[in-house]
C-alpha cells in the first residue's frame, strides 16, 4: 500500500513538472503503445513508444530518455531517436516487488510521457510454515490453533490464490478443508482434528513448485490423577513442604488457625504397601514458627530443613541412620534477620555436601552453608551472596554446578558454583547473569534435561497474590541455552489460580506443578515449547475439593505422586492414566 | 528531593514577606492520656484477658507566628513506652500488631504550615502549604481525636499518617482542595522516622493523596479523598501499591441545649492490582448534655488475615511475598458513656467512661483461616474501664494543618506570648 501511494506521489510530482515545461504547449511526447501493463515480477514487459509532436505535427530526430521512476527494474535503451514519424520505443524489465512500476520518456523542450505498470507476483516458489506448529491437544479434539502456511514468489512476494494441498503424512485425523487457497498475503490455514490415537503427528502442506512443509503436532489422551492415600491427615497445622526418599516421606508444617499451635513439626511418614502414606514419627523444633523448607540429601543420608519465624529459625541437619529415623546433628541460627531462612536446597559440590539457602530480611542473602561437619555439629557458611532487598530469594535450584536464584521482583539470578564455566564456587559464587522478568514474583524453578540431552529449559514460578482461598500467577517457559540472555518462550495459565512448587518427571517429560488453589497439575514438556502451554495440560486434580484445596508441593516417587496439601494434608495420587 | 526542597523554599520566601507585620509569637501547650482497664473475650485462642494501660499519652506544642500566617504542629505520642506490645482491641490490626492496636512513633507530627500565604493577592482564597512529619490530606479525624477510646477496625484504610508529607491546600469560600505528596512506608516500630531514600530510588514522593472538604452549612463536613500509597508495608518498597477511597459526611455542632457529634464514612482499599480489596463502613456520634456524653460506634470492616508469628498478636513483618491467610469482617457495635468534668479553671479537662464493644468475626470468602477456630467462637465482647485527661486540648481534631486550619490562632482558647 506504500509502494502504491508513493507511486502515486511521483506520477503527480512528474506530471507537474510536465506543466510547467515552458514548449509543453506546442510540444509533447505522448504515449503510443504499451500502456498499462500487467505482468510478473522481474519479467519483460511488451516495448513502449511514444511520439514527439510539436504544433507542426511528428518531429524526427528527437532523443527521448527512458528512466524508471517508481518500483525498480529497467528500460533499454537508455535514450533512442524518434523516426521519421516521430516515434521512439524503449523495452522496461519490471523489478523484483510487487507494486506499480512507472517509466517516465522525456525529451528536451518537450512535455514528458508516463507509463504506469503493475507488477504482480511471480509463481509461488517457496512454502513456509507459519502457525500451528509444534500443537498439543487432546485426541478427537481439534487442535487449539489452526495451520497456516505463507507463499512466496522467488523474490519473496506473497502470492495469492495459490492452491495449497494438506495432508495427513502420519498418526492419523482428518483436516478440514484439505485444499485451500492462500490470500492476498500469500497466506492459508486449515484446521486439524486428532483422531483416537495418541502420539506423534505429521501434517504436510503442499504448493505445485513451491514444495511441501510438515508440520508437527502430538495428540495426547486426557488423564487423570487418582486419590491412592491420604487425606485430612494433618491437624491444626498447614501442610507444606514435602520430600520423599527410600520409603518415607517428610513434610513440613505451617501454623494453621489454631492459636499457640506452631508450624514447628516435621511429620514423618511411612509408605506402607503401594506406597499410602502412615505418619510413622515427628520432629519437633522449638522456638520456630514453620519448617519453610525440607530435603533428603540424594544419598539418602541426611534430611535438612529450614525453619522462619522465631528465634530459632536457621537451618537444621539430621542424620538419616535408617531411613525415616533422623538422628539430630547440627543447626545454624540465623542471626540478624527478623524471619529466617525461607528454603534451602541440598547438593553435592566437588564431593561436598551443601545447602543453598535463602536468607529472609534483614540482610537478604544466598546463603551457602558447608554441610562436611554437620556429623560433629558444625555448620559453616561457605559465602553469603547479597541480593536486594526486593522481598528477597524465594528457592534455588541447584544442578551441574550452577545454581539458579529465584529473587521475586529481582527475577533470576544464575551462579557459577562449581561447574568450571566461570571459575565459581561454593565459597565464590561467579554470577553468569541477572534478568528482571517472567512476570516478577519469582518464586521457584526447575532446570530440565530431557531424554535427547537437550538442557534448554527453565521452567519458573511466578508465586502471585493469594487470599488464603484465590491465588494468582502463571508457569514461565525460559529458554536457557544460553545462560548469559535467557529468554522467556512459553507459559502456562491456570485461570483464578496460581502456581507454587514444581517437581519433574524428566524420563517421562512431564512436569508436576502444585497449583495451590488449583491442586495439582501435569503438563507434557516434550518438543519445542512456545506460546501458552495450555494444550499440553495432561491432568490436574483439586485433592481436597473446590474448598479445601491449596496444594503447596508435589513430587514423584516410585510410580506416585506425593502432593502436601495445606487445607486437607499429605496425599498419595496416581500419575496420571 | 525537588519537591520537598522546592515547597520549603517558597514556603520560606512568601513568609519572609508576610513577617513584615512582625507580630508576636504565640504557643499553646497540650496534653492527653488515658489510664484505663480493658478486657477482651476473645483473645486468639479463645481465652479472655484484661489489661491496665496509659494509652493515647500525648504532649502538644502548637506554635503560630506572623500573624499565625506560619504554624508548627508538633506532638509527641509516648505509646512506645506506656503499650510497646499495642493495646488490647479486637479486630484491630496494622503495623505488624493484629487484635492490639499498634503504638504510635514518638513523634506523631511535626508539622510547618504556611497559612494564607498570599494574603489578599489570591481574594478571598486561602493557600497553604505544609512539611513536616505527620497525617497525609486524606480520609477522617485520627480516632484519638473522636469520642470512643477504642480505635476503629478501619484506622488503616480511613487515615494515613506519620508520613514525611509535603501538601498544598486552598480554601475558596466553602470548599478546601489539598494534595500532597509523601512516603508509602508506614512505621515500624516507635522509634523510626520516614524513609526518605532507600538506596538510588526516593521513597519520599512516591505516594498520593487528594482531598476535597466541602462546607455546606455551618458545622456540616463532607469529605472524599483518594490516594495511591506505595508499598505501605514493606519498608524497602518492594510491595505492592494500595490504592484509597475514602468519603464522609461529618456533623459537630448544638442541637437544642446539648452538643451532637456524628460522623459516616465509606472507605476502600484496593492492594495488588485488584487481587486484594477491602471495604469499610462505619457511624459514629456522640450527645453531649451538661457533664453526660453518651456515644456510639457501628463498623463493618474488612482486614487482611496474615501469618501471625509465635506471639499471635503479630505478624510476620515485612510479608515474605503478596499473600495473606484470608479476609475477615468485623461487625462491631461500641457503645460509650463519659461523664465529663472540668478543674483548674477549665484547663483540665477529665472524662471517666466506660466503653463496651461487642460483635462477630466472619470470613468474606472461605480460606486458610478460619476466624471461629482461631479465636474459638464468632462473637466479639470487649470492655474498657478508664478516664480521659486532656490539658487545653478542647476541640481539637489532630491531623489538620494549612488550609484545614479554622481562621483562628494555634489551637483555641489560651495562648502565651513568648
Amino acid at each position: 500500500m506504500i509502494r502504491r501511494l508513493g507511486a502515486g506521489l511521483v506520477i503527480a510530482v512528474g506530471l507537474a513538472c510536465g506543466s510547467d515545461n515552458p514548449s509543453g504547449a506546442n510540444g509533447s511526447v505522448t504515449p503510443e503503445s504499451g500502456m498499462n501493463q500487467t505482468a510478473a515480477v522481474g519479467t519483460a514487459l511488451q516495448p513502449f513508444s511514444v511520439k514527439v509532436t510539436d504544433g507542426a505535427g511528428p518531429v524526427a530526430g528527437v532523443t527521448v530518455s527512458w528512466s524508471v521512476v517508481v518500483g525498480g527494474g529497467g528500460v533499454a535503451p537508455a535514450t533512442s531517436v524518434t523516426d521519421a514519424g516521430g516515434i521512439a520505443g524503449a523495452t522496461a524489465t519490471l523489478g523484483t516487488v510487487v507494486g506499480s512500476q512507472v517509466v517516465k520518456a522525456t525529451a528536451s523542450g518537450y512535455s514528458p510521457a508516463i507509463f504506469t505498470t503493475l507488477a504482480t507476483a511471480g509463481p509461488a516458489a517457496t512454502i513456509a510454515k507459519d502457525a500451528g506448529d509444534d500443537q498439543f491437544g487432546f485426541t478427537g479434539s481439534a487442535l487449539p490453533e489452526q495451520l497456516q502456511v505463507r507463499v512466496q514468489d522467488q523474490y519473496d512476494n506473497p502470492v495469492p490464490n495459490a492452491s495449497v494441498s494438506w495432508a495427513v503424512a502420519a498418526g492419523g485425523g482428518n483436516l478440514s478443508p484439505t485444499t485451500t487457497t492462500t490470500n492476498v498475503d500469500g497466506r492459508s490455514s486449515t484446521t486439524y482434528a486428532f483422531g483416537t490415537t495418541p502420539g506423534d503427528v505429521s501434517i504436510t502442506a503442499s504448493v505445485a513448485g513451491a514444495g511441501t512443509v510438515t508440520f508437527a503436532a502430538k495428540g495426547i489422551v486426557q488423564r487423570f490423577f487418582t486419590i491412592l492415600a491420604g487425606g485430612n491427615n494433618v491437624h491444626n497445622r498447614s501442610s507444606v513442604d514435602l520430600w520423599v526418599k527410600d520409603g518415607y516421606a517428610y513434610t513440613g508444617t505451617y501454623p494453621g488457625s489454631v492459636p499457640g499451635v506452631f508450624g514447628n513439626v516435621v511429620l514423618i511418614w511411612q509408605l506402607v504397601g503401594s506406597g499410602a502414606p502412615v505418619l510413622y514419627d515427628s520432629i519437633i523444633t522449638p522456638n520456630v514458627g514453620a519448617i519453610s523448607d525440607i530435603q533428603v540429601s540424594d544419598d539418602g543420608g541426611w534430611l535438612a530443613f529450614t525453619t522462619e519465624g522465631g528465634t530459632g529459625s536457621g537451618l537444621y541437619v539430621y542424620q538419616l541412620t535408617s531411613p525415616g529415623v533422623p538422628v539430630f546433628r547440627a543447626k545454624t541460627v540465623v542471626s540478624g534477620s527478623t524471619i529466617g531462612l525461607h528454603t534451602g536446597t541440598l547438593a553435592t559440590i566437588g564431593g561436598t555436601l551443601y545447602d543453598f539457602a535463602a536468607r529472609d530480611p534483614s540482610g537478604c542473602a544466598l546463603e551457602i552453608y558447608d554441610l562436611s561437619q554437620a556429623g560433629s555439629g558444625i555448620i559453616t557458611e561457605a559465602s553469603a551472596t547479597p541480593i536486594p532487598e526486593n522481598y528477597c530469594i524465594h528457592d534455588t535450584f541447584v544442578r551441574d554446578g550452577y545454581v539458579f536464584v529465584f529473587a521475586w521482583d529481582e527475577g533470576l539470578y544464575i551462579f557459577d558454583v562449581g561447574n568450571g564455566s566461570h571459575g565459581g564456587s561454593p565459597t565464590h559464587p561467579v554470577q553468569i547473569s541477572h534478568t528482571k522478568a517472567f512476570g516478577g514474583e519469582t518464586h521457584n524453578g526447575w532446570w530440565f534435561w530431557n531424554p535427547n540431552g537437550e538442557k534448554k529449559y527453565l521452567f519458573i514460578g511466578q508465586e502471585g497474590p493469594s487470599n488464603g482461598g484465590n491465588a494468582s500467577g502463571d508457569i514461565h517457559v525460559v529458554d536457557v541455552s544460553n545462560f548469559a540472555a535467557p529468554v522467556e518462550v512459553g507459559f502456562y495459565h491456570m485461570a483464578n489460580a496460581g502456581t507454587h512448587n514444581f517437581w519433574v518427571d524428566e524420563t517421562n517429560q512431564i512436569l508436576y506443578a502444585a497449583y495451590y488453589n488449583g491442586g495439582v497439575v501435569a503438563l507434557d514438556i516434550s518438543g519445542t515449547i512456545t506460546g501458552s502451554m495450555a494444550s499440553r495440560e495432561l491432568a490436574r486434580i483439586r485433592p481436597g475439593g473446590n474448598s479445601h484445596t491449596f496444594t503447596w508441593g508435589v513430587m514423584l516417587y516410585n510410580g506416585s505422586v506425593y502432593a502436601s496439601d495445606m487445607s486437607s494434608g499429605f496425599y498419595q495420587l496416581s500419575e496420571p492414566h | 528531593m525537588i519537591r520537598p526542597v522546592a515547597t520549603g523554599v517558597v514556603l520560606a520566601l512568601v513568609l519572609t514577606q508576610q513577617a513584615e507585620a512582625q507580630s508576636p509569637v504565640t504557643a499553646h501547650l497540650a496534653a492527653q492520656l488515658i489510664p484505663l482497664y480493658t478486657s477482651v473475650d476473645p483473645i486468639p485462642g479463645g481465652e479472655t484477658l484484661g489489661e491496665l494501660r496509659v494509652v493515647q499519652p500525648l504532649l502538644m506544642l502548637h506554635l503560630g507566628a506572623v500573624d499565625d500566617h506560619l504554624r508548627l504542629t508538633t506532638t509527641l505520642d509516648l505509646e512506645g513506652k506506656t503499650i510497646p506490645d499495642g493495646e488490647l482491641a479486637p479486630g484491630d490490626w496494622g503495623e505488624g500488631y493484629v487484635d492490639r492496636r499498634h503504638p504510635h512513633t514518638y513523634v506523631h507530627e511535626l508539622m510547618l504550615s504556611g497559612v494564607d500565604l498570599l494574603g489578599d493577592l489570591d481574594g478571598a482564597a486561602r493557600v497553604s502549604l505544609s512539611v513536616g512529619k505527620g497525617f497525609v490530606p486524606f480520609g477522617t479525624d485520627d480516632p484519638m481525636s473522636r469520642p470512643p477510646v477504642r480505635y476503629p477496625v478501619n484506622h488503616h484504610f480511613a487515615q494515613i499518617l506519620e508520613r514525611a508529607v509535603a501538601m498544598a491546600g486552598v480554601r475558596v469560600g466553602p470548599v478546601i482542595a489539598e494534595g500532597s505528596f509523601f512516603d508509602g512506608d508506614e512505621p515500624e516500630r516507635p522509634d523510626q522516622w520516614p524513609l526518605i531514600k532507600n538506596d538510588d530510588e526516593w521513597r519520599f514522593g512516591d505516594s498520593w493523596s487528594l482531598r476535597l472538604t466541602l462546607l455546606p452549612v455551618r458545622h456540616v463536613e463532607l469529605q472524599g479523598s483518594r490516594a495511591k500509597v506505595h508499598s505501605p508495608e514493606h519498608r524497602p518498597g518492594a510491595g505492592t501499591d494500595a490504592w484509597k477511597w475514602d468519603v464522609s459526611a461529618r456533623y459537630e455542632g448544638p442541637v437544642g441545649h446539648s452538643r451532637v457529634y456524628g460522623l459516616a464514612e465509606w472507605a476502600k482499599t484496593e492492594e495488588a492490582e485488584g487481587f486484594f480489596v477491602f471495604h469499610s463502613i462505619l457511624a459514629e456520634g456522640a450527645w453531649t448534655v451538661g457533664h453526660h456524653r453518651p456515644y456510639y460506634r457501628f463498623e463493618r470492616t474488612e482486614r487482611p488475615e496474615e501469618t501471625r508469628t509465635l506471639d499471635p498478636f503479630r505478624s510476620l513483618r515485612p510479608h515474605l511475598e503478596n499473600s495473606i491467610l484470608g479476609i475477615t469482617r468485623w461487625t462491631l457495635h461500641t457503645i460509650g458513656y463519659g461523664f465529663g468534668f472540668s478543674l483548674s479553671q477549665g484547663r483540665l479537662d477529665l472524662q471517666p467512661f466506660v466503653e463496651g464493644t461487642f460483635g462477630k468475626v466472619g470470613l468474606v470468602q472461605p480460606g486458610l483461616f478460619d476466624p471461629e477456630l482461631f479465636y474459638g467462637k464468632e462473637s466479639v465482647r470487649s470492655l474498657s474501664v478508664g478516664v480521659r485527661a486532656a490539658w487545653q486540648l478542647h476541640g481539637h481534631r489532630m491531623g489538620r494543618y494549612g488550609a484545614l486550619l479554622d481562621d483562628g490562632p494555634a489551637m483555641t482558647h489560651e495562648h502565651h506570648e513568648m
